[in-house]
């Protein structure tokens, strides 16, 4: 069994000897560079841009401007090149020329002629009906928020005894992945071949030829090693450019975005604003949530519906509550555009939803553990009626109740946390902390999409010399999807982990395969792994008994032989076969949409830290953290440990820290480097106790569900839980940075 | 050649910095055998040259488009500017030192703890093992707006300062004058609480000053943060010899563990003779463009009995005069907490 062994990362020896290539590092032959100029106002229309200065620079090969730009979009709402711009740093014009300086320079040259318009940073004042239009069709995306509902909330809060109702806030912060977004376009004739960041290499190829008006297959879009994806680099716009500078120029073109461009022109997580409102009994029974939220998604729409959508399920689904209803305004706004980071909505949705839920308890007298384990879902799911037909596959994000849950280790993740950082020994006792430093502990827990994603397909292969070939077109955004599919595809083959190849995220030889988002890789991808493996399994057995003459009923595969059960001796080494079938190999093609009719699949956890608080900075050190999770069979611990541990240190910053800060006046960004969006240093990142839940999945890969996204929901709610029990304040806005705490205290 | 010194072109000439490519036009580097060196150079190369010695600020403006030098002149050569030594009137520290050898020098350690702690603050290990005590003294400030091209402020030669209405975190709380810079070198607050002077030498020849004299305000100056012209470098730091009872120590308040700029810092240098406080230097850092001296503070200390004093009192008397604007008013209690918290720290050393 490799399954649930911590084999070696696939990407481990490059990556670590620094000789693992990313796009920036490629070269090409006759490669030019190129350089993109960008808005100096937030909101403005651009009259005319004249060139002729450029054009006289030697070096310079080619350029596009809004104004030679052919027809196309990138995305609903986005064309390769716009003549209105839209934020400070949006794209405006491109140069190509022989060298980075000359590019440089040459974009200097290039004279833009702007009318300013006036321009609206905030989402709420952009709802305003004399809000100024960032985009034609109005800023509220859709012209109407989205309402899910179940039950009557109406009804549940007549029937209860106590209403909460409360507002929080939280930034928007960068993903700020150590790689900056770079893309590289050459063609040969009428094939353009793209090496590019990339975390869907056959979407990115779609985009790019709806974008540029070309068959699909004359395209081949390839995704290097990513250095961070984090949800972010899923966008075309940057690679239909270089394309077509490299078109014009006749000669392959690189761009690499500075980090100060990552930062503005990236896509960072949606600033929020969420009312809640929460109606519960006096013994603690919730019989109604209402929320609204209003998401600032910036110039752009990006994955605003996903994300908008994504976080109201907390409050629709992660406590029992008959009664349920979400209302979500995407907005636009002169600002950068947001996008999807790691879990989307679920951080900001489950940090208010939590928080509010420890104000409950608290304002009830009962311990925050005590009101989650009597209230949270179990695994007969939400109250109420299915409306999705029986002969469809539930969603992962329903909002209906009458669904079962396929597992459910929420209430495991609970108890095992709990007991983990003692919380019955410490919480409600009378602290003996005195003087300015005063400790608090704190939890949370959260419900997020399982696994299933879009359609996932898997090829596999039996090479010549015995080893098979892993053929998938999904993108390794650097969580370790190649190494966990390897080991699921070594498992059920019964061959050695290092017997399996991976050909991974190249559209020339891989099939179709979805964006690697949603947590969705190893179980969606897996699962086809997993049945193309038993398929290829089949196949040579059959073809193992048809040559040899034996029943395949007496044939098994164990370490890389076809053995007959009866005899030891008749031990067929599978490079025979692969030798034998050297001509027409022995191969399986798996397509298959994940998920599952009769059970909602979701992935959960719960999250435990103590704090302690400088009561006059502000200053706060985490003493503790214990992370709790279920998602099914681990496959591979290790890799599971560093995504979880890697998920809440990104999201200590979001807790603490990070937030792009826009001076109002001029809507630049102030702050697009790493020393002023505070991320977390390593000496600001905890040990984490990572635990994860004995839960098994009937419906994922050997009983794995999602992990990805998860570790990074729980985070910040657990910390201002934490924070409340040390120093008796609520943080309602993130970030809680020492002057905010301080001045949350100075106010108190 | 130029000064028949060596001169080494470099053509796209690229650096690593945060794991970017950052990108700088070329410039040539030229380095100076001694210290007349200098003054020849800038004597004969046009007013685009800079002094480079650690480099960790200079690339930084570099890379960040705040200079577009055509030269620089690199000091890591001249072996003189890298002696420690102590002689009557106290240590004298050579420009050149790296403060990961300052910090672990055995004359700096046993005697001088604030400026140790000082060290031991800024930036990481490798910013340390490279950056020079004289760069860290002539670093330029580090408000968003200032570094950022994209805003032409006053300290660019702009018209406005955009943290007066703008965003304010980290700015000035006392002597914003239209420009609300903070100085950034933790260093320098630490050895003015040592009443350290430093030897300048330039075109004009040698001069001594008191470190505290080396800065200058936007009041006084809106481009520039020290009275160093063109080619004058700072040659040593001279920090007076400790005296019997003399305590100190440097505090700093920061958002994250390391990496980080002051938000506020504070250094406080007493003698206690008996009991009894007979000298008090107190300054503070990230409040104020220049170096802030509280001299209230050390007035109200100087006389009384250690132990007998209000700290906390004195912590807000630290902080009297402030006027913050939209976004940097924690800093008054931040301010009142550090000093308040310096002082009990001596008190019961």
């Amino acid at each position: 069994m490799v399954i649930g062994k911590s084999v070696k990362r696939r990407d481990l020896p490059e990556k670590l000897t620094g000789n693992a290539k990313y796009t920036a590092d490629i070269k090409l032959p006759g490669m030019l560079h190129g350089k993109i100029l960008r808005s100096v106002y937030p909101f403005a229309h651009i009259n005319s841009i004249d060139s002729s200065k450029t054009l006289k620079l030697p070096g310079v090969a080619s350029i596009l401007t809004p104004f030679d730009v052919p027809l196309g979009n990138v995305a609903l709402d986005m064309s390769i090149l716009d003549t209105t711009v839209r934020f400070v740093g949006d794209e405006v014009a491109a140069v190509a020329a022989t060298d980075e300086d000359i590019a440089q320079e040459a974009i200097e040259l290039l004279d833009v002629n702007y009318s300013p318009l006036p321009f609206v940073l905030n989402a709420e004042e952009a709802l305003k009906l004399d809000a100024p239009k960032v985009h034609e069709t109005g800023n509220l995306i859709g012209g109407e928020p989205i309402v899910l509902m179940r039950g009557d909330v109406e009804e549940g809060f007549r029937n209860c005894d106590y209403i909460f109702d409360e507002t929080f806030t939280t930034p928007a912060h960068s993903g700020s992945a150590l790689e900056p977004r770079a893309v590289i376009a050459m063609w040969e004739d009428d094939f353009l071949t793209i090496w590019k960041c990339s975390r869907g290499v056959h979407s990115d190829r779609k985009n790019i030829s709806n974008a540029l008006s070309m068959d699909p297959n004359k395209i081949r879009v390839i995704g290097p090693h990513l250095g961070g994806g984090f949800g972010n680099k899923d966008e075309s716009r940057l690679a239909s450019i270089v394309a077509i500078l490299a078109y014009r120029a006749g000669r392959p073109v690189k761009i690499e975005f500075s980090r100060e461009e990552e930062f503005i022109a990236g896509r960072c997580r949606h600033s929020t604003s969420t009312q809640m409102k929460i109606g519960v009994s006096r013994a603690g029974k919730i019989s109604a949530i209402q929320v609204q939220t209003i998401m600032n998604t910036g110039a752009y729409l990006a994955s605003g519906p996903g994300v908008i959508r994504r976080a109201g399920q907390a409050a629709l689904y992660l406590y029992r509550c008959p009664n349920v209803r979400y209302e979500g305004y995407l907005v636009y706004t002169n600002r950068p555009s947001a996008g999807s980071y790691r879990a989307l909505g679920a951080p900001q949705g489950h940090f208010a939803l939590e928080v509010m839920v420890d104000k409950i308890a608290h304002s009830l007298g009962m311990d925050p553990l005590d009101f989650r384990l009597m209230n949270h879902v179990d695994i007969v799911g939400q109250p109420g009626i299915r409306v999705t037909p029986p002969s469809e596959i539930v969603d992962t994000q329903p909002v209906e109740g009458g669904i079962p849950f396929s597992s459910n280790g929420l209430r495991e993740c609970l108890e095992l946390g709990s007991k983990a950082i003692q919380w019955r020994n410490i919480k409600g006792f009378k602290k003996s902390d005195s003087g300015v430093k005063k400790t608090g502990i704190g939890m949370s827990m959260f419900i997020y999409r399982g696994g299933p994603g879009g359609e996932a397909q898997a090829r596999l292969k039996l090479n010549y010399d015995g080893t098979v070939q892993l053929i998938t077109g999904l993108m390794d955004v650097g969580e370790g999807a190649t190494t966990v599919l390897c080991q699921i595809a070594a498992n059920e083959l019964s061959i050695p982990y290092d017997a399996v190849h991976a050909t991974f995220a190249d559209t020339h030889y891989t099939p179709n395969a979805p964006v690697t988002a949603g947590s969705s890789a190893t179980f969606s991808t897996g699962l086809a792994v997993q049945r193309a493996a038993g398929l290829l399994k089949s196949k040579i057995i059959s073809f193992a008994s048809s040559n040899f003459g034996v029943r395949p009923d007496d044939l098994r595969l164990k370490d890389g032989y076809v053995y007959e059960d009866s005899s030891s001796n008749a031990n067929i080494l599978l490079s025979e076969i692969g030798h034998l079938t050297r001509e027409t190999p022995l191969q399986t093609n798996v397509s298959l949409m994940p998920g599952s009719k009769d059970f909602i699949i979701n992935s959960f956890g719960a999250h435990f830290v103590r704090v302690e608080i400088d009561v006059v900075t502000g200053q706060l050190e985490i003493l503790q953290y214990v992370a709790a999770h279920d998602s099914g069979q681990i496959l591979n611990p290790s890799l599971a440990a560093n995504q979880v541990e890697g998920g809440i240190s990104q999201m200590l910053g979001f807790t603490l820290t990070e937030e792009m800060i826009i001076d109002d006046f001029t809507g630049g960004i102030v702050n697009p480097r790493y020393l002023e969006h505070k991320s977390p240093t390593i000496l600001d990142i905890p040990d984490i106790e990572v635990i994860f839940a004995d839960v098994l999945d009937p419906e994922g890969p050997f009983g794995a569900k999602a992990l990805g996204e998860l570790p990074s929901i729980g985070v910040a709610p657990a910390i201002a839980n934490a924070i409340h029990d040390a120093i008796g304040i609520w943080v309602n806005d993130l970030p809680a940075s020492p002057n905010r705490i301080a001045e949350l205290l100075d106010n108190s | 050649m130029i000064c028949q010194l060596v001169l080494i072109e470099l053509q796209n000439y690229w650096i690593i910095v945060n794991g970017a490519n950052a990108f700088m036009k070329p410039f040539k580097i030229v380095a100076a055998k001694s210290i007349e060196d200098i003054n020849k150079c800038f004597d004969t190369t046009p007013s685009s040259s800079y002094i480079l010695a650690g480099g960790i600020d200079l690339m930084d403006e570099i890379k960040e488009g705040l200079i577009t030098p055509n030269f620089l002149v690199d000091l890591m050569n001249l072996e003189e500017l890298k002696v420690i030594k102590e002689e009557q009137d106290g240590l004298r520290v050579g420009s050149l030192l790296t403060l990961d050898l300052l910090e672990s020098n055995s004359l700096i350690s046993a005697r001088y703890p604030a400026l140790v702690q000082s060290i031991a603050s800024v930036g990481t290990p490798q910013i340390r093992n490279v950056a020079t005590i004289g760069g860290n003294l002539c670093q330029r400030p580090r408000c968003w707006y200032y570094r950022n091209q994209f805003f032409d402020c006053l300290k660019k030669g702009g018209k406005i300062c955009f943290a007066v209405d703008g965003q304010s975190k980290y700015h000035a709380i006392f002597g914003g004058h239209r420009c609300y810079i903070v100085h950034p070198s933790d260093l320098a607050i630490a050895l003015i609480s040592y009443r350290a002077e430093v030897d300048i030498v330039g075109v004009d020849g040698l001069r001594r000053q008191p470190l505290t004299e080396m800065y200058v305000g936007p009041d006084k100056d809106m481009l520039r943060e020290t009275s160093l012209q063109p080619g004058d470098i700072i040659k040593t730091i001279i920090i007076p010899s400790s005296v019997p009872g003399q305590r100190s120590v440097f505090l700093k308040a920061t958002e994250r563990r390391t990496q980080d700029f002051a938000l506020v810092s504070v250094a406080l240098v007493i003698t206690v003779v008996d009991g009894f406080i007979i000298d008090a230097s107190l300054t503070l850092g990230g409040v104020a463009p220049t170096p802030y001296m509280v001299p209230q503070v050390e007035d109200a200390m100087k006389g009384s009995a250690i132990l007998d004093l209000d700290y906390a009192r004195l912590g807000k008397l630290a902080a009297q005069g402030a006027t913050p604007l939209k976004h940097n008013g924690y800093k008054i209690g931040l301010v009142s907490a550090l000093v308040e918290r310096a002082i009990r720290s001596l008190a019961y050393a």
